[in-house]
């Protein structure tokens, strides 16, 4: 007599990967996501936010190290305003804004069926309480 | 965003994962643990007064308010009792055996998603 095989079923922690992926992937597909991914990567390829963020670290290293005054205070602040105000840096807090808002939409759902709360339960290693 | 507004696939793929979540023998003992914490009405309504005067703590401190020695002691004397609690006791212990699951879960969804989940999902 033939052996029929096992069914060869998902258990409980392949299915948990195969659900948390294709959320994963819906996320990722969502429109709110797709446009702060793309606010991210104009962000790294904007040349006028590269040199002023470089410009930042570089003032903001000599405060660190010892060379801090008023005068570099306040070309830090300037400069920290110049940056903020760029159409594209403003654009990329509205992308992130949008982003998080919708998932953490999704942490609501989680938390409220597992009864705990999903971001702040799901670090390895997390010591925090329920 | 409510989340009566995520679109309908989303809701769907949040159920299917919160179902395989609970439906492993890990999460047995903290489904327990939290029916008979709500089932108990001391525990529970302890339970409340503790996150109630949690979250106005937080947010007195969010606007600003400098808190005193005189406003935080009610909070550590109603923590102690909080923790004291066996019902919440057993709870937290079995959350413990929970937890990799739902770390297992939110690195899956980083991992799709290109950034830490659990960072930027984050109430702000």
């Amino acid at each position: 007599m033939e052996v029929l095989p096992l069914l060869n079923l998902p258990t409980t922690h392949e299915k948990i990967e195969q659900t948390a992926v294709i959320l994963g992937d819906l996320l990722r597909e969502h429109p709110l996501y797709q446009t702060y991914m793309r606010s991210i990567m104009d962000l790294e390829s904007d040349i006028q936010v590269r040199d002023l963020s470089l410009n930042i670290q570089a003032k903001q290293n000599a405060f660190n190290g010892g060379r801090g005054n008023a005068e570099l205070a306040d070309e830090l602040k300037h400069l920290n305003q110049e940056l903020e105000a760029l159409p594209i840096i403003q654009s990329y807090h509205a992308a992130e804004t949008d982003a998080r808002a919708l998932l953490n939409a999704v942490n609501t759902v989680l938390s409220e069926t597992l009864k705990v709360d999903f971001v702040a339960n799901a670090k390895r290693g997390c010591g925090c309480g329920g | 965003m409510n989340p009566n507004e995520l679109p309908q696939d989303i809701q769907d793929a949040v159920r299917a994962l919160t179902d395989a979540l609970l439906a492993d023998p890990q999460a047995k003992p903290y489904q327990q643990a939290v029916t008979a914490l709500e089932s108990d009405p001391e525990a529970s309504v302890l339970e409340k007064r503790f996150m109630d005067l949690y979250d106005q703590l937080v947010t007195r401190q969010q606007n600003g308010e400098q808190l005193s020695q005189q406003d935080v002691e009610p909070f550590y004397a109603l923590r102690s009792e909080y923790q004291a609690d066996p019902l919440v006791a057993a709870r937290n212990n079995a959350l413990g055996a929970f937890k990799p699951l739902l770390a297992e879960a939110g690195e899956q969804i980083s991992l799709q998603i290109g950034l830490d989940f659990t960072e930027l999902a984050k109430p702000q």
